[in-house]
């Protein structure tokens, strides 16, 4: 009784709140829409050079002024609602330059609510006590059932108003809105924008010990022939030279992990293959599941054969993350599959070997370049007009470059006059901003402004991505992107993709353990069939034919 | 009940907590049935009826996740029941205090290990490249086997390192329930020449028969609740066929996914399963002229 009596006067506290922010939100587009809208255009990048122009200029919408820095003259406090740091390198957010930065140049004090886990972002989700913007908090499906409630506030209207930035880059990239438009055809969160070649294309590297090979006086292998003659070689020459008596040739975790899995083995034979082994799409548009295809047989072999002259130890079947970080630093690992090359003096990276088969060499690709559901504003927000200005001044790349990559107070970046970035090596530092906890837009022409400096971390997987994997990575147009999908859609094909990848997984890895790969194929195909992998796939097709009639 | 006032107060707190923490969250049953909507409310939500308890029962894991679920547990209370009794029994019998004490808290110590590191020194005693079960083996020209990734091996792990936690922890009550008895019976059975293992046969086991079988009433009730972390900390592919249980399903399928009524469903199903097993062992157990719980 008690519980139903609180809810009714959340709910009318609420709906009160929303008539409230009604008339200020039409106020302001009747008066200044078309110009606002016809600007748009011309003051994408730099929206701090053109204030003044407009006779709307000093127009103030509920303490937001149209144009020009700070976004208000007022005292203006938005509760943000933020995950809690994940890790050690991570600064609270309220402690960071970027965020002091922020504020200063924004006129906006931020308080940060902190949400600790899934828990209690749920707990929130279902109390309905929110903060007045999230930023990262919250699945699809939370924010889709509090849209649904009214608690969220669209951000078609009021982007095309107040951010310039964020509705043109919408206006010129038709898959990223389509991508963050929910059912209903409302934006209800801004995404995170990061179309940074070396991390958008490219999962991991496959890493060899250059010293090993050097010693053995080997190449680096070109053929899948090559490749295992070299494990061997690591194999047969344990205890000589720098190679340890118990050298592990090849160390990979499990098969299907995102961070090291063995995926790219497959690769190299020319399977399509992203991410921790999604479907990916065929050149026709189609979606496709190529782990029980007949292609899979030939790399599969290979693999089991690595396995069973000990190339691999069998432990990788089993392996924790921590396994896998301690044994590929342990310097007893001759090759291995990883996001970062943690030992630039040992290994080198490698391209997909050939395998013969005469299709072309694939490395594993993935789809990060839009995390969705960044920023939220809520209906208790009382300045929406305020909180949208602020995720445009954010758009702005001179903002959001500091953003993912240190501000220039930080000591190691630098900004020239003409807005490009110098960002040398942060070494040990702690990062000064909230990187990529926040939303940030960082389109590939804002990335182009970017130098890193050469022992960046990230510069050696930028010339990687360019001088190796540029030209194997599987293209964009075959990857899947992770769209948004009905409920039934989510929690059917979460049910079979569940019962499928169980399926796959344990089979394979039997494989690898045992053997019997050529008879127990067809067996294997005809169960991932009865546990509904045609069902699968024409749910995916389904939901991926209405996302592009979107 | 003015008589006894003083043991009422006394009560009191149980009472409350079990209201507050037991009896007051129970509406939420009520979600298992419904299409749980935050925006709609606990009493808004739409019915569904039996929809989740439907998906779950018809989904291809379910007969594998009951097997699994209940197997594991039953191998659990087979191994893990009798030990802390005979431990106590042991320990009862021990005439040095020091020692007595020395073992009980060597046997203790194990239960404030957590789970994750229990995991852990699984890991490292079983693992194939280096473990040291594996260099033993070795070492006794026997070949290295990859236990990790052993469906039965699974089984065994999540069992005897669950003895070894709890052996010591559950022997506490068995060993407190023995220094009850009266020293005055074993002191006459001494007399008569009964032996060390007459005594218990005869003076300690009858003594801890209600503890016993109240105890066993109870773990019975549990059987299809197997802990979660310690099964999904030990789950990989090559074991998934014996340790996917009803805790690491449902956490994959209902919380991942926030369907808030299908994991309460199946909270609940587990539920009534354990309230049955319970009634049934209790009623049997009343049947035989034995203890039961009411």
């Amino acid at each position: 009784m008690k519980k139903t009596r609180w809810n009714k006067s959340v709910s009318l506290l609420l709906a009160v709140a929303v008539l409230a922010m009604l008339p200020g939100c039409s106020s302001g587009g009747k008066n200044g829409q078309s110009t606002t809208a016809a600007q748009n255009e011309t003051t994408v990048a730099g929206s701090e050079e053109s204030s003044g122009e407009t006779q709307n200029a000093e127009e103030i919408v509920n303490h937001a002024k149209r144009e020009g820095l700070p976004i208000t003259d007022e005292e203006i406090t938005l509760i943000v609602g933020v995950n809690s740091p994940t890790s050690s390198y991570q600064l609270p957010w309220e402690d960071t330059n970027w965020i002091k930065m922020l504020q200063e140049a924004s006129g906006v004090k931020l308080e940060f609510r902190y949400y600790e886990s899934n828990d209690s972002i749920a707990l929130m989700y279902t109390s309905r006590d929110y903060p007045d913007i999230a930023i990262g908090i919250g699945s699809d499906k939370q924010i889709q059932e509090a849209a649904l409630g009214g608690d969220i506030v669209p951000l078609n209207d009021l982007m095309a108003e107040w951010s310039p930035n964020w509705s043109s880059y919408f206006a010129e990239n038709d898959l990223a809105r389509r991508l963050v438009t929910f059912e209903d055809g409302n934006i209800y969160s801004l995404p995170q924008i990061a179309e940074i070649p070396y991390d958008l294309n490219l999962r991991d590297m496959w890493l060899i010990n250059k010293v090993w090979l050097d010693e053995l006086g080997l190449e680096i292998p070109k053929t899948t022939d090559e490749y295992y003659n070299v494990l061997k070689a690591f194999k047969e020459n344990a205890g000589k030279g720098s190679i340890p008596e118990d050298v592990i040739p090849l160390y990979t975790r499990n098969i299907f992990q995102t961070a090291g899995g063995a995926l790219d083995i497959f690769g190299t034979f020319g399977v399509r293959t992203q991410g921790n082994g999604t479907v990916t799409l065929s050149d026709e548009g189609k979606i496709e599941y190529n782990y029980a295809t007949d292609d899979m047989i030939e790399p599969l072999l290979y693999l089991r054969r690595l396995y069973e002259e000990e190339l691999i130890p069998y432990d990788c079947l089993t392996c924790s993350q921590d396994d896998y970080m301690m044994m590929t630093r342990s310097g007893k690992v001759g090759s291995f599959f990883s996001y970062a090359n943690p030992d630039v003096d040992t290994y080198i990276a490698m391209a997909p070997v050939d395998s013969g088969n005469g299709k072309q060499p694939l490395t594993r690709g993935q789809v990060n370049w839009l995390s969705r559901n960044k920023f939220t504003i809520f209906s208790t927000c009382q300045y929406p007009e305020v909180a949208m200005r602020l995720a445009d001044l954010i758009a702005d790349p001179v903002w959001t470059i500091q953003c993912r990559y240190g501000t220039t107070e930080s000591g190691w970046v630098t900004r020239n006059e003409d807005d490009t970035f110098y960002i040398a090596n942060p070494g040990t530092d702690y990062w000064d901003t909230p990187d990529v906890r926040c939303l940030f837009l960082l389109t590939e022409s804002v990335f182009n402004r970017i130098t890193l400096a050469e022992d960046h971390s990230h510069a050696e997987r930028l010339s990687m991505w360019e001088n190796v994997y540029k030209d194997y990575v599987i293209p964009m147009e075959n990857r899947y992107q992770s769209i948004l999908m009905t409920e039934d859609q989510t929690l059917r094909s979460s049910e079979l993709s569940k019962d499928l990848n169980d399926c796959r997984n344990t089979t394979f890895a039997n494989w690898m353990l045992n053997g019997g790969i050529e008879e127990g194929w067809d067996d294997y195909v005809k169960q991932m069939q009865n546990l509904g992998l045609e069902e699968y796939l024409s749910i995916l097709q389904e939901a991926y034919d209405s996302f592009n009639s979107k | 009940m003015r008589r006894y006032w003083q043991l009422y107060i006394l009560l009191l707190p149980a009472v409350v907590s079990m209201a507050v923490f037991h009896y007051g969250p129970m509406y939420g049953i009520m979600l298992a049935f419904k299409d749980y909507r935050p925006y709609l409310g606990y009493l808004g939500s739409p019915w569904v009826g039996f929809k989740h308890f439907l998906r779950f029962f018809r989904s291809n894991k379910f007969w594998p996740v009951m097997y699994n679920t209940m197997f594991l547990s039953a191998y659990s209370m087979i191994a893990s029941f009798p030990l802390p009794i005979v431990l106590a029994l042991c320990l009862n019998y021990i005439p040095s205090v020091r020692l007595k004490k020395l073992v009980q808290n060597i046997t203790y110590a194990p239960h404030f290990v957590s789970t994750v590191v229990v995991v852990s020194i699984l890991n490292v005693f079983f693992a194939q490249s280096y473990g040291l079960v594996n260099n033993i083996r070795e070492s006794l020209g026997l070949s290295r086997e990859l236990y990790m990734g052993s469906a039965a091996a699974f089984r065994h792990m999540y069992v005897w390192s669950g003895v070894w936690s709890g052996v010591g922890w559950s022997s506490i009550i068995y060993f407190s329930s023995l220094s009850a008895i009266d020293e005055t019976m074993h002191d006459a059975a001494k007399v008569d020449g009964a032996g060390i293992l007459q005594r218990i046969r005869y003076i300690d086991l009858p003594m801890l028969k209600p503890t016993i079988l109240t105890l066993l009433i109870l773990r019975v009730g549990d059987l299809l609740s197997v802990g979660f972390d310690k099964v999904f900390l030990l789950q990989n592919d090559l074991n998934l066929s014996a340790s996917e249980t009803i805790s690491t399903y449902v956490y994959s399928m209902g919380i991942g996914n926030q369907q808030y009524g299908y994991s309460i469903a199946v909270g609940l199903f587990e539920s009534v399963v354990n309230l049955v097993m319970v009634l049934t062992v209790n009623h049997i157990s009343k049947k035989l002229g034995e203890t039961s719980i009411w």
